[in-house]
C-alpha cells in the first residue's frame, strides 16, 4: 500500500490510538467474514497491540447495536444478540406484510429500544446518516410513526414504534423486547404474521 | 371561614407526630383526612386541577419505573408538550397522558366509569368500580389486588383504578394520583404473592401520597394567589384564559397558548416571558429553544 502511513509516527501517541481503532473498525465493517489478526496488523502500527485496540473499540461500540465477536483467530462485527433476534425476524419473515432488509431491521430495532429517537440519534447509534427514504419505508409499513418533536433547534421529529410493530413481532408491549445482554435462549414468538 | 388563601397556605397541614408514630392504618387515616380537607379548599384558593396534574406526573414516573423505563420528569413533560397534533406521544408520554386524563375525569358526573375505562389499555373485562361506602383504603386495596391478579402485566390499570376507587369512596370530584405514585415493584410483587398485604401497602402509599399532596397543595395555593394577583398587569386579550390554563396544567408551551388563545407565536412567547418577569410562572426546561412554562 503505497503512501499508507501505518505507524503514524508524526502524531503523538494519544492521537494515533483512536486512528488505529477506527481503521480496525473500518476493516471489520467492510468484511463479511472474520478478519484474521495478520490482516488487522497491517493497518496499525508495529508497536500497537491488536488485542488492546479491539478491547477499546469494543467499549466504544457499547451503545451501538453491533459488537466485535472473536471467531477463531480473527474478529468480525456482529449484531448484538437482542437486536439480532429482531433483525433476523425481520429478514426471515416470509409474510408480505413485513418486508425489511437486515439494515432496515437494525434501524427498526434501534427505534424500538431508544424511542423516541431522532435521525440524529440514529446517526449517533449507527455512526452514519440514516436516509429519510429508509425511515419512510418503515413508516409506510406501519412499523414506526412520528413522535414528539425533539427540543433541539429546528424541533425535528422523533420516531416511535407502533402497535402494529408489536403485533408483527409477537410482543405484548415494549417490555417484551429482549433485554440486550440477557439470556440468548430467551423465548420469543417470532410468528410475525402481521395482519394487524 | 374567612377566605385568605395565602394565610391558609402558610400553615401547611402536617401530620401530627403522634399520628406518625401510630399504627399504619391510623396514620393513613389521619393523612387522608387532612388531605381530604385540603382538597375541599375553595377553587379561588387551591388550583385543584393543577394539583392533580402535578401528582399525575409523579404517578407517571413511578409507573414508568415499574415498567423498567428511565424517563425523567423533563422527558415526560417534553413528550406531552412537544407532540404536535396527529403525532404519537411515545411510550413515556402515553403513561403521563393516561394519568393526566384519568385525573381530569369528573367522577361525580355520569359516564365517569366508561370514560375511565376508555383510557385504559384493557377497556374490556374490568369490574365495576365500587361507589361510596366502606373504608376507602380497604376498598382501594381490594380493587388493586383484584386488578393486579386479572391483568398482571398492566400495572397502570390496577393503579389508576385503585386511585379512582379511593376517590370515589371519599366523594372527591376527581381522582388524585396517590397510590400510583408510591408503590414499588417489590410492593406489587408482594401483593401478587399474597393479596392480603395489599391493604398495608395501600395504607403506606396513601400516607406518603397525602403527605406530599398536602405540601404541594400549600405551594400551589401560594403560587396561584400570586399569579392571580399579577394577572391584571398582563393587559393582553385572553390573559384570563391563559391564567386558567396555567392553573390546570403542569407545564405549557407557547405553541399551546398560541393555538388556544389565537395569538401569534411571538405574542405567546412574550406573554410567557412577561409572566416569568413577574415571577408568576417559571421556565422549567432551562433551554433556549422549546421552552416550557409552569406555575
Amino acid at each position: 500500500m503505497e503512501g499508507f502511513d501505518r505507524d503514524l509516527e508524526d502524531l503523538p501517541a494519544a492521537e494515533r490510538w483512536p486512528i488505529w481503532m477506527r481503521r480496525i473498525e473500518a476493516v471489520l465493517f467492510a468484511s463479511a467474514t472474520p478478519v484474521p489478526r495478520e490482516d488487522l496488523a497491517r493497518v496499525v502500527g508495529q508497536v500497537a497491540s491488536i488485542d488492546l485496540l479491539i478491547e477499546d473499540l469494543s467499549l466504544d461500540l457499547a451503545e451501538r447495536p453491533y459488537e466485535i465477536a472473536r471467531v477463531a483467530d480473527g474478529w468480525m462485527l456482529r449484531s448484538r444478540l437482542a437486536y439480532a433476534a429482531v433483525i433476523r425476524a425481520a429478514a426471515d419473515v416470509a409474510d408480505q406484510t413485513v418486508d425489511l432488509t437486515e439494515f432496515e431491521g437494525a434501524v427498526l430495532a434501534a427505534v424500538a429500544y431508544h424511542q423516541p429517537l431522532t435521525r440524529d440519534g440514529m446517526r449517533d447509534i449507527f455512526g452514519r446518516e440514516i436516509g429519510r427514504d429508509l425511515i419512510a419505508r418503515l413508516r409506510h409499513q406501519g412499523l414506526v410513526t412520528t413522535g414528539p418533536r425533539s427540543p433541539r433547534p429546528g424541533a425535528p421529529h422523533t420516531y416511535v414504534t407502533t402497535a402494529r410493530f408489536l403485533h408483527c413481532f409477537g410482543l405484548q408491549s415494549l417490555r417484551d423486547l429482549p433485554d440486550p445482554g440477557s439470556d440468548p435462549e430467551a423465548d420469543l414468538d417470532w410468528d410475525a404474521t402481521g395482519g394487524g | 371561614m374567612t377566605h385568605d388563601p395565602v394565610g391558609v397556605a402558610s400553615s401547611v397541614a402536617k401530620l401530627p407526630p403522634w399520628a406518625r408514630a401510630a399504627r399504619p392504618a391510623l396514620t393513613a387515616g389521619v393523612a387522608l383526612a387532612l388531605f381530604d380537607q385540603a382538597l375541599r379548599a375553595p377553587p379561588e384558593a387551591l388550583p385543584a386541577a393543577l394539583l392533580r396534574d402535578r401528582m399525575a406526573m409523579a404517578a407517571a414516573l413511578a409507573t414508568g419505573r415499574l415498567q423498567g423505563r428511565r424517563d425523567t420528569a423533563a422527558d415526560l413533560r417534553d413528550a406531552i408538550c412537544l407532540t404536535h397534533a396527529g403525532d404519537a406521544l411515545g411510550p413515556g408520554g402515553e403513561i403521563l397522558d393516561l394519568w393526566s386524563r384519568a385525573a381530569r375525569i369528573r367522577l361525580d358526573l355520569s359516564g365517569a366509569a366508561m370514560r375511565l375505562a376508555r383510557l385504559l389499555p384493557v377497556p374490556e373485562g374490568l369490574g365495576p368500580l365500587p361507589g361510596r361506602g366502606g373504608c376507602p383504603l380497604r376498598v382501594a386495596a381490594g380493587v388493586l389486588a383484584a386488578d393486579l391478579m386479572a391483568f398482571p402485566d398492566q400495572e397502570s390499570v390496577a393503579l389508576v383504578r385503585a386511585d379512582a376507587a379511593l376517590a370515589g369512596v371519599c366523594g372527591w370530584s376527581g381522582m388524585v394520583p396517590l397510590i400510583g405514585a408510591h408503590l414499588t415493584r417489590r410492593d406489587l410483587q408482594a401483593i401478587a404473592e399474597d393479596s392480603t398485604v395489599a391493604e398495608e401497602k395501600v395504607q403506606r402509599a396513601v400516607t406518603d401520597g397525602c403527605t406530599a399532596g398536602l405540601q404541594l397543595a400549600a405551594t400551589l395555593t401560594r403560587r396561584a394567589a400570586h399569579l392571580r394577583a399579577v394577572a391584571p398587569k398582563l393587559r393582553m386579550k385572553g390573559s384570563d384564559a391563559a391564567v386558567d390554563l396555567f392553573l390546570q396544567h403542569d407545564a405549557l408551551s407557547p405553541r399551546l397558548l398560541r393555538d388556544r388563545l389565537t395569538l401569534t407565536d411571538r405574542a405567546a412567547r412574550r406573554f410567557c416571558d412577561r409572566l416569568v418577569t413577574l415571577e408568576a410562572v417559571r421556565e422549567v426546561t432551562g433551554r433556549a429553544t422549546s421552552r416550557l412554562y409552569g406555575l
